[in-house]
């Protein structure tokens, strides 16, 4: 797996990307506990969103250690608005972890009303290689 | 081994850090399940205080409590609060989650209010509370203070 590029770091929160011709992988690692999430995290997803074209969306949560409640929103607005696009959104969670065990049969509801949303567990992200490494 | 853990919190985020630290702490000899829960619970209730929470005569800094025993683990936050709306708001979301096994769909049904109507203020986190971290949820409000209790069995 590529390092990817650094999109987003801010606090705790680093998200890196990671994109091919047919996929654009999001990796989440540390914590995400802002207090305004929306305003930390909105403009950053947003501004992905015209860049997805129809690719398929990762998002891979299984390095976050942490999130609070407040910072799901801005997430879900980011996943109904690729939805809504076409785009198929894919959500790996850490099986390792409990509150992401939970958070991923949570989101597996939510995909009953998003037809484009799937949900994975798998376990830990294995550390990343140096970029031009194949994904 | 009981433990007992007691803050004062200034109306300040960073404390949110140093209340999931405490917590993290405390709890290192029990299963990760458990511990994580605790953890979300402390930290959310927290978040709650700091966000919502006024500074009164009474209570000029929300207030973290802990204890755990043999059986239980029990997080209590208090702050100040004046704004009755969002006294309600608390009563009407504790009241749905003391609801036997309703837990899960409050939560899946939160999550999808927020998806097609997000709002700043969440309200989320009550509902994780007894969704993913299998706490109790209760209050009690008298003199411009409210008080959250989150309890769980630890056997």
């Amino acid at each position: 797996m590529k390092a990817g590029e650094e999109l987003f770091a801010s606090d705790r929160l680093t998200i890196h990307s990671v994109s091919t011709s047919h996929r654009y992988m999001l990796r989440w690692t540390g914590e995400c506990d802002f207090r305004n999430p929306s305003e930390a995290l909105g403009p950053t997803l947003r501004g992905i969103l015209p860049e997805l074209q129809d690719r398929r969306l990762v998002l891979d949560f299984r390095g976050l250690t942490f999130m609070n409640s407040s910072s799901v929103s801005p997430i879900l607005v980011f996943v109904k608005a690729a939805c809504s696009r076409g785009i198929s959104v894919h959500l790996i969670y850490n099986v390792n972890l409990s509150w992401q065990r939970v958070t991923a049969s949570s989101m597996r509801a939510l995909g009953h009303s998003l037809r484009q949303l799937t949900v994975e567990l798998q376990g830990a992200q294995e550390a990343p290689e140096p970029d031009g490494t194949p994904d | 081994m009981n433990q007992n853990i007691q803050i004062n919190i200034p109306i300040a985020w960073e404390y949110v850090r140093l209340v999931r630290q405490q917590v993290t702490a405390a709890l290192a000899e029990h299963p990760e399940e458990l511990r994580s829960a605790a953890v979300m619970v402390a930290s959310e209730l927290v978040e709650n205080a700091i966000k919502y929470g006024a500074s009164i005569p009474a209570m000029q800094w929300a207030q973290f409590r802990f204890a755990t025993t043999a059986e239980y683990i029990q997080i209590q936050v208090s702050n100040g609060l004046t704004d009755l709306r969002l006294l309600e708001a608390v009563q009407k979301i504790v009241k749905q989650t003391q609801t036997a096994g309703a837990s899960e769909q409050l939560y899946v049904a939160r999550l999808q209010e927020l998806m097609h109507n997000p709002t700043q203020s969440t309200r989320l986190g009550l509902y994780r509370i007894g969704h993913e971290g299998k706490f109790d949820l209760d209050y009690s409000y008298g003199e411009q203070i409210l008080e959250l209790t989150a309890r769980r069995r630890v056997l």
